[in-house]
């Protein structure tokens, strides 16, 4: 191609570009919650006298966190179909799963695929990181020493892959791989945003370790904000 | 020229039809050429020629499709350039040719005048030598002189040869340089057309013309035809015609052309391809198609090229329908060895594979064989190959201490009615015996069975039952501790090695259970039932739940009323075999009551074989009842009695016919009762029917010579001794082994709780601890409620099975206990600080809490030097997961780094072996060391 | 109505009603020659032998067993010899008349002639050769034959036929001992052909079809062909099956067939049955009836002939070639005798010496 050819694509592609980060669309709402909310366990963890040194009291499992509003914490809602075709760019960081107390932190995360993991160690005691992917190579390696750090990276995307530790049996934390970035965790106020969505039509889905998977369809337009709600059922 | 003779009458009629008889004459032997000319197997190859050449033209346009088109149209643009400045050196090119002509012209000369001269330097050489030996100077004198001339023109030759040598070289080159680059150019194009070029003449090949047409005619097909026989000549085999033995020869491949050739998997048939190509056919499969031929697996007539004396056999009625509308097929009804139905395929694996528990890759032969022995058909029936069989079932030595004799004869009325799942078949009251007479004659022989066997059997002591059991408690354990191992019980229907434990509570009393569960052996030594090392405590429980369940139905059937006129006729019938009239009933006032009801039921016995499967006292060594089968797949069908069944006139519809619905065969015969058939009624479903046959047709008469045989090497024996001895005591009915899943994982919830599995045991364990674990089980993993049971095992056998786990891991087993010693200084104290860091001793406790759930806990570690073998140990650090796929063990190394770089310089190897040889050292003084260390850091 | 038939035509069918009612047509035949080679019945031979044919192949078992290609042989046989005998007796019967009217015989007439070679007779002999030529590659295409499977000494096949040319010989077996049915009678057979231009010198008649005159030698030969060797091997072939069993043409061949078949010895009739003493111990003495009635068999009925109806003969033929006629003749007419007193009685045999391995 000659110069001048070359400087005009490069100019139609950041016209493209940015008219797409103008009309960029989003996808937001809430996780409601409906019904009794079970009580929260606290974790023994008599077995490990390490773990339980690092806490005043026991923690709280994590698998049902209601928030006051009667908002579901940990639920992972992503963008299930409507991206066919399209690519996006691999961030450069790492996401961190970090092992502290004896639990994981994050509890539930999402994570692209082919992006690296970074699994941390804060804790004296030996811990073992035991994936549990149907998609990816199962792995279990053992990190016994304090501050110690393991990459991996999945290439393979799943919703979700259970992460846990043989040595203490109440940690455990969810993983959900994909190949787009559209994805968001509820946190303590029960909300999620998806922003930067091209317009289109799209299945959202949210996903709860209790409480199960729910999806909707909803179309977004140039630079609309769509809001979805969804509707968890206590048992 | 005589006078004109008189005419008799006139010939016109006479040439009329002389005409007529020649030119039919002349069309009917057209006709017979023709006819005989038209093979079936003629009109395949053209048909499978089309085929290919379809095949090969897709071919040709996908390779004329890669040919990059734009890159050969440059090359042909360059020929035609390099042609043309060709033309303009023409005249020069021409020059030099005749210039390098003549001086070839000139070389030839030179060399024969140098030959010439050479032949002529060497006689007198010769001569020059004679002569100066006889001492006659002169003459020799001359010819050293004309050898000297001589000399000096042969140099001058060579010299002149030498320079019209590189005159003509240079020559060469000169013209090369012209005229080269077309030849390169060609090359360079024939290179790029290659592979299109191939499949182009393979399709010329493939096209019919005027050439092949006629190689092929009739009459002229001996030269040189396109169409012709294929055959596999099989060496080592041969076709048994009863007064010769001829070599095998195969030609079914002249019509099933493309048979071992991958591009033909979806072509219709007779084209198709083999399925499992890589197992059967292929060159480098086991089963070359050159050396094992084609009716060496499949029978039928392999000299024969027409499908109906092929003895293609259909699969199914509809496909003899089918056959004989499109290819006029009908039975070949006089050839014996016709071809297998492709549902009974697998029974000529077995013509080369026998000695082998398993035949690999024959899953319905397999079945089949389990079948036979589970159902014991070699009970009554002699086969070859199943004469270490183990007794399948329970023996009646002792059966007065056990059974009640009315519960002997409601189960002998019907089986099923007690146990549905049971083995044992019903021999009475079938339809060949469900008259009124043959029933009553069935109740009175029942009657004398039972009364036979409870009156003749040894009574064993019995412990009593130490208390009264909890029968939740019993049910746990059942549940929990292994019986589920080998039995069924409940909803838990994983195991079927042993009977169903159901309704225990109709059949037998709490101190023969409790004192069976104590100790099988003590009730009949040949059973198979483990001792499971059970407390007092446990067998009463169990006891106590077994015997909860009864059958209500069971217990109120009513006992059918025999006859004493039917008792006395059938015993005078079996007097009446050996004695007179009138002997027998002197005979029979002798005997009271129950001596007549205990005679008859000794000879119902002899009758019905019941021998064959239990252990009966009186009975040891007493000849089988039925026929022996160990040849039955060469069995002429003529002398099988097909009866009034209508069933299709062959081996396999008989077999089925008589495995589904053995008594069928006596219908509508005339026939007293002890003239009857006798086998009994099994149940089987089609399926098991199936696999049977399979194994029937699969005991043919020797027809493969030995050498031909898949012969097993020590090794193969020694894990074939193995699988049966597996099979006897059903391991993978806890375990994982040898291919096969631990049947009771299906009924455990919790992976951890599974027994484990036990592939690679050979590479993992010590024999000698292998040998003593089987002889007397010690706890390794305490968290585990399933229970190693205590076999009882001789050495023989124990031997067997540690050679079995050996020589699966590819191990030879060595008795020596181990030697382990740390390198250095610094190794030996380099494996406690890594196992500290480590921390192997969170899941490797010496002793675990109760309540930790089983999935995190670990073996204790004092056993491993006396356990384990240290090269497994080393393996097992570097990669768990490669071992053992799915355990709970971590990997510390992962991809060969250590996550600790400062002892013995990061370098993972040697840290893993120093945590092995420390392992060598740990004892449990050292484990509680470990265990009481608060965590540091 | 056809199964009708066939039930009709199958419970007729006997040995003994097979070969009486072929005795009796061939009596008819040679008692009254000029009707049977009239226009009438020649078509009336034709359309019910016909009829009888074609209303059979119908039948899958009798068309299986008629176009088997080793049968079509005999069933052309048949329909040849058959066509044969009719048409040399018509020549006779032509003969007869014009002899009886004076004139001079067919062949005399025609013998005054003389003509060429060729074509009258060359021409018309390959005309025929041709058509023989074309029947023959017709049949090769049209009938294979069979190939079965190799012989497996363990299986004999059931039922178990010489070739069609002996069938005659093996249904003999069932009246006869083998020594009789396989070695002596056939060389009678063989040395009475030989032996007949030796007995029958007469010169009178020959050479012209003639039947009047001929009576005597053509009857006994028309008995002796068709009664006791072409029927034979007609039911040898299609009414014999497994177990040489006797079925009706429409019968289907029934391999468990059983049927009963108790045969005595004449020694027994007379000494077991008759007299009641048990069976002497002498062969000599026990099978003396036997003995006697056949040599009664074969010295009074000739010299009683010889005296009597035959004595014309007898003065012709001389002792010598008397007896041999005699003994040929009486041994042909002792096969039907045989059969007849089987089936009358179950006899079988009229001497039975098991001591030498010879009966009769």
């Amino acid at each position: 191609m000659t110069r001048c050819e070359k400087v005009l694509f490069l100019a139609v592609l950041f016209c493209f570009g940015f008219t797409a980060q103008a009309h960029a669309g989003a996808i937001t709402g809430k996780a409601n919650f409906s019904g009794q909310a079970p009580a929260p366990e606290a974790i023994s963890m008599n077995a490990d006298p390490a773990c339980a040194a690092a806490h005043a009291s026991p923690p709280l499992d994590l698998s049902v966190v209601v928030n006051p509003d009667n908002t579901l914490q940990n639920v992972f809602v992503y963008v299930k179909s409507g991206l066919e075709g399209k690519t996006f760019d691999l961030p450069a960081e790492a996401v961190t799963l970090d092992q502290k107390g004896c639990m994981y932190y994050p509890h539930v995360f999402g994570i692209r695929a082919g992006q690296s993991l970074e699994i941390v160690n804060s804790d004296p005691t030996l811990h073992n990181v035991h994936n549990l992917a149907t998609n990816s190579k199962e792995f279990n390696l053992g990190m016994p020493i304090q501050g110690m750090k393991l990459k991996k990276t999945f290439e393979q995307p799943e919703i979700m892959v259970k992460f846990k530790c043989d040595v203490h049996p109440w940690m455990h934390a969810y993983i959900g791989i994909l190949e787009h970035p559209f994805f968001s965790v509820t946190g303590d106020s029960g909300t999620f945003e998806i922003k930067d969505l091209p317009p289109g039509t799209y299945t959202v889905g949210a996903w709860h370790e209790k409480y199960g998977v729910q999806e909707q369809t909803v179309t977004v337009g140039d630079g609309e904000t769509k809001a979805v709600d969804f509707n968890f059922q206590g048992a | 020229m005589p006078p004109s003779s008189p005419k008799l009458y006139d010939n016109k009629k006479t040439t009329i039809w002389f005409s007529i008889t020649a030119i039919v004459l002349f069309v009917s032997l057209v006709a017979m050429v023709l006819q005989d000319s038209a093979r079936e197997w003629k009109e395949w190859q053209v048909k499978f020629m089309e085929l290919s050449r379809e095949k090969a033209e897709a071919d040709l346009r996908e390779a004329e499709h890669k040919i990059d088109s734009a890159a050969l149209e440059k090359i042909k643009a360059d020929r035609e350039k390099a042609e043309e400045d060709l033309k303009s050196h023409r005249r020069q090119i021409g020059e030099l040719t005749k210039e390098s002509e003549a001086l070839a012209v000139e070389q030839a000369k030179v060399n024969a005048r140098n030959q010439e001269l050479k032949q002529e330097q060497d006689s007198d050489r010769y001569y020059y030598e004679e002569f100066r030996h006889k001492k006659e100077e002169h003459e020799a004198e001359a010819r050293r002189k004309r050898m000297e001339t001589r000399q000096a023109e042969l140099d001058g030759l060579r010299r002149k040869l030498d320079q019209l040598e590189t005159a003509a070289a240079a020559k060469k080159e000169a013209v090369n340089a012209l005229s080269g680059k077309v030849t390169e150019l060609d090359k360079e194009m024939a290179r790029m057309t290659e592979a299109a070029g191939r499949i182009e003449t393979k399709v010329e090949k493939l096209t019919p013309d005027w050439r092949s047409a006629v190689l092929n005619a009739p009459m002229l097909d001996f030269i040189k035809p396109t169409l012709q026989i294929q055959q596999i000549v099989v060496e080592g085999l041969r076709d048994d015609y009863y007064f010769t033995k001829v070599p095998k020869v195969d030609r079914c491949v002249t019509c099933h052309l493309g048979i071992d050739q991958t591009a033909f998997t979806d072509a219709p048939v007779p084209f198709k391809a083999h399925p499992r190509l890589d197992l059967f056919l292929s060159p480098d499969s086991p089963h070359p198609m050159e050396k094992f031929g084609c009716t060496s697996c499949h029978g039928g007539s392999g000299h024969s090229v027409s499908f109906t004396t092929a003895a293609h056999t259909p699969r199914n009625e509809e496909q003899a329908e089918e056959w004989q509308k499109k290819h006029h097929w009908h039975e070949m009804e006089y050839w014996n060895a016709k071809m297998l139905p492709m549902n009974y395929i697998e029974a000529s694996c077995a013509k080369c594979h026998q000695g082998t528990v398993d035949v690999p890759q024959a899953p319905k032969l397999n079945e089949g064989r389990r079948l036979a022995g589970t159902f014991s058909c070699f009970g009554c029936h002699k086969i070859k190959g199943f004469e270490s069989y183990w007794e399948t079932g329970p023996g009646l030595l002792h059966v007065q201490s056990k059974l009640q004799q009315d519960w002997i004869v409601r189960w002998l009325q019907n089986p099923k009615a007690f146990r549905p799942s049971t083995k044992m078949p019903r021999l009475f009251h079938l339809s060949n015996t469900s008259d009124p007479d043959s029933a009553d004659k069935n109740n009175a022989l029942i009657a004398g069975i039972a009364h036979y066997l409870i009156k003749n059997s040894e009574p064993v002591s019995l412990e009593n039952v130490p208390g009264k059991g909890d029968p939740e408690t019993g049910k746990k354990l059942v549940e929990t501790l292994g019986c589920l191992g080998c039995h069924s019980a409940g909803d838990k229907q994983a195991n079927d090695h042993g009977p169903e434990l159901l309704n225990l509570g109709s059949k037998v009393k709490p101190e023969w259970l409790y004192s069976w569960l104590k100790n099988p052996k003590a009730y009949h030594a040949g059973t198979r039932m483990p001792d499971l090392r059970l407390s007092n405590e446990e067998a009463a429980h169990i006891t106590s739940y077994l015997l909860q369940q009864k059958d209500e139905k069971f217990d109120s059937l009513r006992l059918p009323a025999v006859k004493p006129e039917v008792i006395d006729q059938t015993a005078m019938h079996f007097l009446t075999v050996t004695m007179r009239e009138e002997q027998a009933l002197e005979a029979l006032k002798t005997m009271n009551e129950d001596d007549r009801l205990e005679y008859i039921g000794k000879k119902a016995i002899i009758h019905q074989g019941c021998f064959g499967c239990h252990a009966i006292k009186g009975f040891d060594g007493a000849a089988k009842i039925g026929t022996e089968l160990s040849e039955h797949g060469s069995k002429d069908v003529e002398k099988l009695d097909f009866g009034f069944v209508p069933i299709e006139r062959t081996r396999q519809a008989w077999f089925f016919q008589k495995l589904k619905d053995p008594r069928g065969f006596d219908h509508g015969k005339v026939k007293s009762y002890f003239e009857k058939l006798r086998m009994p009624q099994f149940d089987f479903t089609d399926e098991q029917a199936e696999a049977l046959t399979t194994f029937l047709l699969s005991m043919e008469k020797g027809t493969v010579p030995l050498e031909m045989q898949k012969r097993l090497d020590l090794k193969e024996k020694n894990i074939e001794a193995g699988r049966f001895l597996a099979r006897q005591f059903n391991c993978q009915g806890c375990h994982t082994l040898d291919g096969e899943t631990g049947r009771v994982r299906s009924v455990i919830t919790e992976p951890g709780d599974y027994p484990p599995a036990i592939d690679g045991e050979g590479k993992k364990v010590q024999p000698q601890w292998l040998y003593h674990f089987l002889e007397h089980p010690s706890v390794i993993r305490p968290w585990l409620t399933y229970r190693m049971p205590t076999f009882g095992f001789s050495e023989e056998r124990l031997t067997a099975l540690v050679q079995y786990f050996s020589d699966l891991a590819g191990e030879t087993p060595d008795y020596k206990r181990e030697a382990v010693t740390p390198e250095s200084p610094a190794h030996q104290a380099a494996g406690p600080e890594l196992f500290k860091s480590f921390q192997c001793i969170k899941c490797h406790k010496s002793d675990p809490e109760p309540g930790l759930a089983s999935s995190f806990l670990a073996p204790d570690l004092v056993m491993s030097k006396s356990r384990l073998q240290p090269e497994w140990v080393a393996d097992w650090l570097k990669d768990p997961q490669a071992l053992q796929s799915g355990t709970m063990m971590p990997a510390f190394f992962p991809d060969g780094q250590s996550p600790m770089p400062n002892v013995l310089g990061g370098d993972a190897a040697q840290q893993i072996e120093a945590i092995r040889d420390y392992l060598w050292a740990f004892d449990k003084a050292e484990a509680a060391n470990a265990m009481e260390k608060p965590e540091a850091k | 109505m056809i199964e009708a038939f066939k039930g009709a035509v199958d419970a007729f069918s006997s040995p003994v009603t097979i070969f009486t009612a072929a005795a009796l047509f061939l009596t008819l035949f040679v008692s009254f020659p000029k009707f049977f080679v009239s226009k009438p019945a020649t078509l009336g031979m034709v359309i019910l032998s016909g009829i009888f044919f074609f209303i059979g192949l119908t039948d899958k078992h009798f068309k299986s067993i008629v176009t088997k290609p080793d049968n079509v042989p005999i069933v052309a046989m048949l329909f040849i010899f058959g066509y044969f005998t009719w048409f040399s007796l018509k020549k006779a019967v032509t003969n007869d008349a014009l002899v009886a009217a004076g004139k001079p015989t067919v062949e005399k007439a025609e013998a005054e002639q003389k003509v060429m070679v060729f074509p009258y007779l060359i021409y018309i002999e390959f005309v025929v050769a041709l058509a023989y030529s074309i029947g023959l590659v017709l049949w090769s295409i049209f009938l294979k034959a069979p190939l079965e499977q190799p012989a497996n000494p363990t299986i004999s096949p059931n039922p178990s036929k010489a070739p069609w040319y002996f069938l005659g010989l093996q249904e003999m077996l069932v009246y006869f001992d083998p020594w009789i049915a396989g070695v002596l009678l056939p060389t009678f057979i063989i040395v009475g052909l030989c032996c007949i231009p030796y007995i029958d010198r007469d010169t009178k008649m020959s050479g012209f079809y003639s039947y009047k005159g001929r009576r005597r030698a053509i009857i006994p030969f028309l008995f002796g062909f068709w009664l006791l060797w072409i029927l034979l091997i007609v039911v040898g072939t299609f009414l014999r099956g497994p177990n040489w069993n006797f079925f009706g043409p429409f019968e289907v061949w029934d391999v468990h067939k059983v049927v009963p078949l108790v045969n005595v010895n004449l020694s027994e009739f007379i000494y077991i049955k008759w007299l009641g003493t048990g069976l002497p111990k002498l062969w000599l003495i026990r099978e003396l009836p036997g003995i006697a009635i056949i040599g009664a068999y074969f010295l009074i009925p000739p010299a009683i002939l010889a005296v009597t109806a035959l004595k014309s003969v007898y003065e012709k033929l001389g002792a010598v070639r008397y007896s041999i006629l005699m003994i040929l003749a009486l041994t042909m007419l002792a096969l039907p005798i045989k059969m007849y007193l089987r089936w009358a009685f179950n006899l079988k045999y009229l001497v039975a010496i098991p001591e030498f391995f010879f009966n009769i």
